[in-house]
């Protein structure tokens, strides 16, 4: 699989092929290699792997792709926040009405808020012809 | 298994005038980033037991792995805006 990723990036290197193309084949073959993997990275592989977050107002337009391992990685960090810094965040949180307590949020919950997410489809139209969209892919 | 990013995709585009893209080759960095790594095991193994007394020993030993992380989840990223008069599109490989 190695060989084909060095591939393909001689290829988009080259201008053999565009940056859709290359991701498109990149994708692709991150798919085969949840297959050949492990059962529960072909599981896993199964589900959406990015959040999409567009927003076109006119001529103005946004278009953000977020892998969701990006929000899994980052919610990990968590586990790295020191008890005593725990405690000063949720007060923090608390005074702002917000009812988290960071020293319960356990991997599963992690877990728990990416699937949920990958259910996640909102549809927003404005007055002004304005819309936004977040969904999962 | 996540895979680190090998190319960031980075393109500049006027409506009227010349645009400019740059391929830049993440992958040229991995050795690089591997070193670091290594170089860092001995520095966080003297720190973790210096950082016990405040209760930070989690943090030092799992900061370096958690970034690697980070930067290997990094892959897929893309970030597109545009107006009527320039677009900016950057993309991770």
């Amino acid at each position: 699989m190695a060989e084909e990723r060095k591939k393909i990036l001689e290829m988009l290197a080259a201008g053999k092929i565009s940056v859709d193309e290359a991701e498109r084949l990149l994708s692709a073959l991150g798919g085969a290699d949840a297959e050949v993997g492990a059962p529960q990275a072909a599981t896993a592989g199964r589900g959406p792997k990015f959040l999409r977050v567009e927003v076109r107002d006119g001529d103005d337009n946004v278009d953000v792709r977020v892998p969701l391992a990006l929000i899994r990685a980052g919610m990990k960090f968590q586990s790295l926040i020191p008890e005593h810094a725990k405690v000063k965040i949720g007060e923090k949180l608390d005074e702002k009405g917000i009812q988290l307590d960071l020293g319960k949020l356990k991997s599963g919950d992690i877990e728990d808020l990416v699937a949920a997410l990958s259910d996640l489809s909102v549809n927003v139209g404005g007055d002004g012809g304005e819309k936004v969209k977040v969904y999962c892919e | 298994m996540l895979i680190p990013p090998s190319m960031i995709y980075i393109r500049l585009r006027r409506r009227h005038g010349r645009g400019l893209w740059l391929l830049l080759p993440v992958f040229l960095a991995w050795p690089l980033l591997a070193a670091v790594e290594v170089l860092a095991v001995p520095v966080v193994a003297a720190t973790a037991p210096a950082a016990l007394p405040w209760g930070c020993s989690r943090t030092v030993l799992g900061f370096v792995p958690r970034m690697m992380e980070l930067f290997a989840s990094l892959r897929g990223l893309r970030v597109a805006t545009s107006n009527g008069e320039a677009e900016i599109r950057i993309v991770i490989l």
